[in-house]
């Protein structure tokens, strides 16, 4: 069995793909919009910081802080950037589906 | 000078003596460990009624009157500025993400209020504020029923 450290949720797959995404502008906005979009579901923004956390605590983005701007009363922005380690999660996390949805196929179910 | 007091009554939280407000908190949490005694639902409700308590003497003593979000709320607030209650109740998040929270979200409300006007953006960000602390309620949750499991365990032990 793999390191349950190491292990994704659906979530936090959708979180940090997004993030990938993104690429230099990912932050809790653009992070959002970005989940949302692709789920077609609405996201709070506390579950959104609670799996960057998670994320971040696995080593899988790590996080900094960007400008100041008047339309965030003058809040800085968090931007996250993936980790070696979470694109090799999210390789994982792939071929798992693909194995999974090889097993599908063989028995019969699509 | 007008948008200066609108500006200085949104900051009243600011002027909160939280270093008394916070060994304040302490008889509360006191108070729900003692009804803890009795079943855990009692203790929770012990500790979440001291808590709104604590939080209403707060709010009704350094809360000014003209910052009240009520239906004259969008009268007494700037633009695009986000309901002053809302705001003030995300001060309460964990403090490693709270700057960027409120920052996004104000971001957000923005484009909200532009879309869809005062109304609908207040709405959202009510929401948003409760959806926001609903993450830290539930691991509040765990770790008080963890606290609760280990006293139980605990006094058993020692009867």
């Amino acid at each position: 069995m793999g390191d349950e450290k190491q292990f994704l949720n659906g979530f936090e797959e959708y979180v940090l793909l997004a993030v990938l995404k993104l690429g230099n502008n990912a932050y809790g906005v653009t992070i959002r919009q970005a989940v949302e979009d692709a789920t077609e579901r609405a996201t709070s923004i506390g579950a959104l910081y609670a799996a960057l956390d998670r994320l971040e605590q696995k080593g899988f983005i790590r996080s900094c802080l960007g400008e100041a701007t008047p339309e965030r009363g003058g809040r800085a922005k968090k931007y996250f950037t993936i980790e070696g380690a979470g694109s090799q999660a999210l390789d994982a996390a792939a071929r798992a589906r693909q194995r999974l949805g090889g097993l599908q196929a063989a028995g019969g179910v699509v | 000078m007008k948008n200066q007091k609108i500006v200085d009554n949104k900051m009243w939280w600011k002027r909160i003596p939280w270093s008394g407000v916070v060994p304040g908190l302490m008889p509360v949490l006191g108070l729900g460990l003692s009804l803890s005694g009795l079943g855990l639902v009692p203790g929770l409700l012990g500790v979440v009624l001291g808590l709104l308590v604590v939080a209403l003497v707060v709010i009704l003593r350094y809360r000014p009157r003209t910052a009240s979000p009520s239906r004259t709320a969008h009268r007494t607030r700037l633009p695009e500025q986000p309901p002053e209650l809302a705001a003030y109740l995300l001060r309460f998040l964990p403090k490693k993400d709270r700057e960027a929270i409120i920052g996004d979200l104000e971001e957000e409300y923005t484009i909200v209020y532009r879309r869809f006007g005062l109304r609908k953006a207040d709405r959202w960000f009510y929401w948003q504020v409760l959806a926001s602390f609903w993450p830290s309620f539930k691991r509040a949750i765990v770790q008080l029923g963890a606290l609760h499991w280990l006293g139980e365990v605990f006094r058993r032990f020692i009867s």
